[in-house]
């Protein structure tokens, strides 16, 4: 069929670039193949990546009439739109030529700050399958980048290390039975913007190709840091406070103490004292107390606190059992 | 820039070099194309091949191995991997690749096609994904040098001595000089060359086309293998997992297509081709039938599994799959001796490239990976000791004239298409001629052709002057490698007058002592591919 290609060209120099090609190409075959065959026959000047054309590489990535794709995973036919389709570039990156845009500072860079290699002291201890298959989980990662492409803090704060690094350098690693460095990983997780910033919003997990779920990855892995008594990091401090904070007021009174989670979140004993930190959130407070959000009245533990507060004891005897 | 050892190409082959090179204490610089889990290997899923089994041995690998190259293996070379085989799976699992284990917690083998035994080790249907991870992990612990997205359109060959790498960087333009004491080439093979074929954009027969115009000799060049279940979109081949559990090739009316000789899947493709030219396909396609669970198909092929219900809302379990046989992989490349050695002096090749005589005539399903990660290792080992030793250095008067030559290419007047119209013709020329079934005829048209468009090749330009990632540039150099390749394949087809393993002619559909005593060696002559044999 003949098929109308747009490509949104950003950052190309070429004052005589076209942006429109019709290509006849097969509807079965993929929208990747499609946009391969206008490079190699009309314009060789288009840039884009992409090579293994079966969705193992993850290079391709990009939009195409408006979804968020791997376009080696899509045919032709379920993308078009009357009789066309237009390739762009995804979000949360840095473009470079066309649909092609900084991969490694989109993602590389973030992996290897993970020393995304196993430390071993050369013994293997003794391991069954089924320790295994997390490690395999995050290996069938492609690092398409669609997770990262998603992630709602990447797009307020490119600094933070995104579900792709966190899943295939962290969790790979300390997933590992035969890695021997896991608490120092930790530490390092969250020296900088890594395990304590993301915020759940399931974004990642909803764009994974491969039903990898990293947000669900990213929680585990914080359940194993805390295990190993890393509960907070530098990088920083308050997200790994407002999680431990959530958690303690659960356990201790059935439901959320919102003033004493904020109060903690922003630098109370336990976790530290920051009074900038508490008098920041003043204004805030204030106005909250004003339009009636929060109150003034004691904390009360629920009805059931109890119950819940064994819930607790028992995952935690899970978590304590895991680990040995 | 001066590296002990430059490796070109980050499949598993060229990982695996780089690695063992900086083992030995050797510089390193690995240039690539493509981010390394970019490369072909990723999408590799069958196991690696290891004499792992109680009651099995290197010596019934061997056999085997044998049985499949048909009497043209190495027998030195197929002695050596196969003895090395399980102490490289063990040191892989160590380095941290997570082979299904069985219930002991040992490394959990599956029987293959053309084993006697169960003999891959493998990782769901993910092996060589996960394996070029490992390897990629371990070449980051090691500080090797990589220079990601760089080109490599030649070698420095001086007096005899290959001395570096030129290399373009995609995001700039700029060609470099990149010298090294000893030089690996592991850069895949030459997928791009026949249609139908496995995935891949980049197998450009870059290893082999650069190796062959720098002098190199090439080795078992005809040997072109077929896979017998690729499906259309997306060119996924079919997990050889599933050929080895029983799944099935049947026609359009439920008769069963199936192969008689070894090896297994290549003889399939050949009986598919067969059956879908004689009418039992529908749509050029075969049907593919698995009797696995769903279970199964959720787990250990989870790979195929999502890609082709995305591709084609199809289950394994359950869903007959359309499918039909292409070109899978090379057997023959740059010969080389068992260091890894090529006839250039400090010039070594691993991978699928290296025309190792591993496998000889036709390669058993699980010795591919094998044959990647031993044959890098080796070569790795062997240019790290050549590389340390050398001083020597590649002269600028090299990079000078290779400036001077891409100068005029650039200024040259180009059309649109006129690439892509030499591919086209290349790669249903191959299929056509040069693919399951050849005779003189069709071979002496073909070298006819290739020779035409090698001429129609010397006269076309680049249109497209941009220096950052100029594609049109790339598919220049790379349509210059694919007819390297593709003289060299159709000359040692003509020579090679007899059928053996995966090379079929059907004016001497038979084997002949004679023809089976010698291998077919290629080197680029004046007009052509000068071709000669040496004994086996």
């Amino acid at each position: 069929m003949q098929v109308t290609m747009k490509f949104v060209r950003t950052k190309n120099e070429d004052p005589d670039q076209r942006d429109s090609f019709v290509v006849d190409v097969d509807p079965e075959t993929s929208v990747f193949e499609a946009m391969s065959k206008v490079r190699e026959e009309q314009d060789g000047s288009l840039a884009f990546r992409g090579t293994c054309n079966t969705g193992f590489c993850g290079d391709c990535t990009c939009q195409a009439n408006g979804k968020r794709v791997v376009p080696c995973l899509v045919k032709v036919k379920d993308s078009v739109k009357e009789d066309a389709i237009e390739i762009k570039l995804i979000r949360n990156v840095a473009p470079v030529k066309d649909v092609l845009y900084d991969v490694d500072q989109f993602m590389w860079k973030k992996y290897k700050y993970f020393r995304p290699w196993l430390e071993t002291n050369g013994t293997a201890p003794a391991v069954k399958d089924e320790d295994l298959e997390p490690v395999r989980l995050a290996m069938r990662c492609t690092v398409c980048g669609l997770c990262d492409e998603g992630c709602t803090v990447i797009d307020v704060d490119k600094e933070f290390l995104g579900p792709m690094a966190l899943t295939k350098g962290l969790y790979r690693t300390t997933k590992d039975p035969r890695d021997q460095d896991t608490k120092q990983r930790f530490i390092e997780a969250g020296e900088k913007k890594g395990l304590w910033d993301c915020v759940h919003c399931w974004e990642a997990s909803e764009h994974c190709p491969w039903g990898i779920n990293p947000t669900h990855l990213i929680m585990d892995l914080r359940d194993d840091s805390i295990a190993l008594g890393v509960k907070s990091g530098k990088g920083n401090p308050m997200a790994a406070r407002h999680y431990n904070a959530f958690a303690d007021s659960v356990k201790k009174s059935g439901w959320l103490n919102e003033r004493m989670l904020a109060s903690k979140t922003y630098g109370l004993p336990p976790y530290g004292l920051s009074l900038s930190g508490m008098m920041s959130q003043m204004p805030i407070a204030l106005k909250a107390i004003r339009k009636g959000k929060a109150s003034l009245r004691p904390h009360k533990s629920r009805p059931g606190a109890r119950q819940i507060a064994k819930i607790f004891a028992k995952v935690e005897q899970s978590h304590k059992n895991k680990k040995a | 820039m001066r590296y002990d050892v430059v490796v070109i190409g980050a499949g598993i082959a060229g990982l695996q070099a780089a690695v063992e090179a900086r083992r030995q204490g050797a510089s390193v610089a690995v240039i690539t194309k493509v981010h390394p889990l970019r490369s072909y290997s990723i999408t590799i899923q069958d196991g690696i091949n290891a004499a792992l089994a109680q009651g099995d041995s290197p010596q019934a690998h061997i056999a085997d191995t044998l049985r499949s190259g048909d009497g043209l293996n190495d027998k030195s070379v197929v002695e050596a991997y196969c003895a090395e085989a399980p102490a490289a799976v063990r040191e892989l699992y160590n380095l941290g690749v997570p082979f299904n284990l069985d219930p002991q917690g040992d490394v959990a083998l599956v029987k293959l096609q053309g084993s006697e035994q169960a003999r891959a080790a493998h990782v769901h249907d993910m092996t060589g994904h996960v394996l070029a991870q490992v390897l990629y992990e371990q070449a980051l612990k090691y500080e090797v040098v990589f220079f990601e997205e760089w080109y490599v359109p030649s070698l420095a060959v001086e007096d005899g001595v290959c001395t570096g790498a030129l290399a373009f960087q995609l995001s700039t333009g700029n060609l470099d000089l990149i010298s090294g004491g000893a030089i690996v080439m592991a850069a895949g093979g030459v997928r791009r060359l026949y249609e139908p074929s496995t995935s891949s954009t980049h197998c450009n027969a870059d290893g082999i086309g650069i190796a062959y115009r720098a002098g190199a000799q090439l080795v078992d060049m005809e040997m072109v293998q077929y896979h017998p279940s690729i499906i259309k979109a997306g060119r996924l081949a079919i997990s050889e997992l599933l050929l080895a559990n029983g799944a099935q090739l049947e026609g359009k009316d439920g008769q069963a297509v199936t192969g008689s000789a070894q090896p297994f899947g290549h003889s399939l493709a050949r009986a598919a081709a067969e059956a879908i030219a004689s009418g039992a396909g529908e749509d050029g396609n075969l049907n593919l039938k698995t009797s696995i669970t769903q279970e199964q198909a959720d787990t250990t092929y989870y790979n195929t599994n999502a890609r082709l219900q995305m591709f084609m809302k199809g289950n394994l379990a359950g869903d007959p799959i359309p499918v039909h046989p292409g070109m899978y992989r090379i057997l023959g490349g740059i010969a080389t001796d068992a260091s890894g050695a090529t006839s250039v002096s400090g010039l070594f090749a691993a991978g699928e490239c290296a025309g190792t005589g591993f496998h000889g005539a036709g390669a058993m399903d699980g010795n591919g990976l094998l044959a990647s990660v031993l044959s890098g290792h080796r070569a790795g080992s062997a240019a790290a000791n050549a590389g340390k030793a050398s001083t020597g250095e590649a002269s600028p008067a090299i990079l000078q004239e290779h400036q001077g030559k891409l100068k005029p290419l650039l200024e040259r007047d180009a059309k649109e298409g006129d690439l892509a119209g030499v591919r086209s013709e290349l790669t249903s020329l191959m299929h056509e001629k040069a693919g399951l079934s050849r005779d003189a005829a069709g071979l002496a048209e073909a070298a006819e052709k290739i020779a035409s468009l090698k001429e129609s090749y010397a006269t076309m330009g680049i249109p497209t002057k941009a220096l950052s990632f100029n594609y049109a540039l790339q598919q220049h150099l790379e349509t210059r490698t694919l007819l390297a390749a593709a003289e060299a394949i159709v000359g040692s087809a003509e020579a090679r007058q007899e059928s053996r393993g995966v090379h079929y002619r059907s004016d001497f559909p038979d084997k002949s002592d004679e023809a089976g005593s010698m291998r077919v060696v290629v080197e680029q002559g004046e007009g052509g591919p000068q071709v000669s044999s040496r004994p086996v």
